[in-house]
């Protein structure tokens, strides 16, 4: 669906932080993209979603070129979940999915869009005029996919999200991305940093090192099981 | 009696520029120090339309509003790169680009001896030349800009503001063009604003520059702190608490100076208060 040719970005003219990258992310499977700290995933991540100019290179949706912005991508349905934040605290779990009202044409579209997403959250449906901040961080993780999900999505990119949460929340987040993924059809992007015991709830990886991609493949077998060791032997 | 027309009447205009101010500060997170500058311009177009071209008061709000929008669409496009304190920096340029043009431009605006006789609003032969008829006119307008701030608070637009004050990041992730946003509250803002200076030079009869400097600004904000951020009722309150104190130190018999000093203190002791205390203000729905 997306795919990146030979990109080259990074922060300052002299310093690239990726070199030559090139990935294809496909809707209807879980994509991972792991690595150590500073190996560029934030920063392809970035560079997808039109948050950071590539230096070179190019990126295709559907075999066309583009030059992604989030306002273009998320009409192509094309969502992104960044790192940190997840929620806009100070608002209720409503007013946070009701922020995708602005991408419906009717309110009553949205209402019956609203009620099929919280079935996928049924923890939600008893918060929903509590302040989206008083929640715990896997609840404003399952707020944040919702959000996006009412969206029809065709590809989501989450950017660590993991970060903050127990080994158990982090298990059920990835289950309940594998389950909207298998149920909406719908392509997850996960940056992660090392994930290795979810990599049976993962279609495809890519494992990056100092900007480069070192392994890309399915998320399997003896050859991406190598390459983890030797990225993270440290 | 005139003396509390007179009163409800500064109440009001104060009113209007806090409902305005609150749309950009409190609604939308945008710390500016520029309402001062569309006060006065609001103000001008008003004074030398009526009194240069003869226009009637309600045509020349308009021209006003026109003017504001327009300046405020090409200085928005510039302030909507910035955030936080730098923001709060470029707005205050732009107050005092605006307070030196009036005060310099001398063959426009009369630089510093300002513009007289100004005269009262009228409409089909009647004119608002009394108090309680001027107070009344002034409350329709109020009621006016409390609706439209309530109805953009209500509005899929407003969540949108909130959301960008919240984390302009995550809100432009999820697609909006947060420039865009930010830069359409402030025109809204600013021609709402040329509302009350239009008001404001009808009313007294003469404007000059001294008016609509910078600490003119700071007030107005002084004004939507204590009263309370993102709140409509919080501007209207927080107007009649900031106007009404150096009405009260004039019944102390104090000598001039030294209620002005005391004005001055008590104004500051009142932010710090309400920082420590309640920082989103008496009726402040979010914290700055």
């Amino acid at each position: 669906m997306l795919e990146l040719h030979n990109i080259k970005a990074g922060y300052d003219a002299r310093r690239m932080v990726l070199h030559d990258v090139s990935a294809v992310m496909r809707q209807r499977a879980v994509t991972v993209i792991m690595g150590p700290n500073g190996a560029g995933k934030s920063t392809m991540l970035r560079v997808m979603y039109g948050l950071l100019k590539s230096k070179a290179g190019t990126i295709s949706l559907h075999g066309e070129k583009l030059q992604p912005r989030p306002q273009n991508l998320v009409e192509e349905g094309i969502f992104m979940v960044p790192q940190g934040t997840r929620v806009f605290r100070t608002m209720t779990v409503l007013e946070n999915l009701e922020l995708a009202t602005h991408f419906w044409p009717s309110r009553a579209g949205f209402d019956k869009k609203l009620k099929e997403v919280l079935e996928h959250f049924p923890d939600l449906t008893p918060r929903l005029h509590d302040m989206a901040g008083n929640l715990s961080g896997g609840q404003q993780q399952m707020v944040a996919l919702a959000r996006v999900l009412i969206n029809n999505p065709k590809l989501v990119f989450l950017d660590e999200p993991s970060i903050g949460l127990s080994p158990k929340l982090i298990q059920d987040i990835f289950k309940k991305i594998r389950t909207l993924c298998d149920q909406t059809g719908a392509g997850f992007v996960v940056v992660e940093h090392n994930l290795k015991t979810l990599l049976p709830l993962v279609d495809y990886a890519y494992i990056l090192e100092q900007g480069r991609v070192v392994y890309d493949g399915l998320a399997e077998g003896k050859a991406l099981d190598k390459m983890l060791a030797a990225t993270f032997k440290a | 009696m005139e003396y509390l027309l007179n009163l409800g009447i500064i109440f009001c205009i104060y009113s209007i520029l806090a409902l305005s101010l609150n749309m950009v500060v409190g609604m939308s997170g945008l710390l500016s120090l520029a309402q001062a500058a569309f006060y006065g311009i609001g103000a001008y177009a008003t004074a030398l339309c009526m009194t240069g071209l003869g226009l009637d008061f309600f045509s020349t709000i308009l021209i006003g509003m026109v003017i504001n929008a327009v300046i405020a669409y090409m200085v928005g496009k510039i302030l909507s790169r910035f955030k936080g304190d730098y923001y709060a920096i470029v707005s205050a340029g732009l107050s005092i680009i605006v307070f030196s043009v009036l005060l310099n431009w001398k063959s426009l605006t009369n630089g510093p001896l300002g513009v007289f006789g100004i005269d009262k609003p009228s409409v089909g032969g009647f004119s608002f030349s009394s108090n309680a008829s001027f107070f009344l006119l002034c409350l329709v307008f109020v009621a006016m800009v409390y609706v439209i701030y309530y109805a953009i608070d209500k509005s899929a637009f407003s969540r949108c503001l909130k959301a960008i004050r919240e984390d302009e990041e995550l809100a432009g992730s999820f697609g909006y063009s947060t420039k865009r946003f930010k830069s359409i509250i402030f025109v809204l803002s600013a021609m709402l604003s040329g509302v009350a200076g239009a008001l404001f030079a009808t009313y007294i009869a003469f404007i000059d520059p001294s008016t609509f400097q910078l600490k003119e600004g700071i007030f107005l904000f002084t004004i939507i702190i204590v009263g309370g951020l993102s709140s409509a009722w919080g501007s209207v309150v927080g107007a009649v608490i900031l106007i009404s104190l150096p009405e009260a130190l004039r019944f102390l018999g104090l000598p001039y100076e030294t209620a002005a000093q005391l004005q001055q203190m008590i104004y500051g002791a009142m932010l710090v208060l309400m920082m420590v205390l309640r920082p989103q203000g008496l009726f402040g729905k979010y914290r700055m």
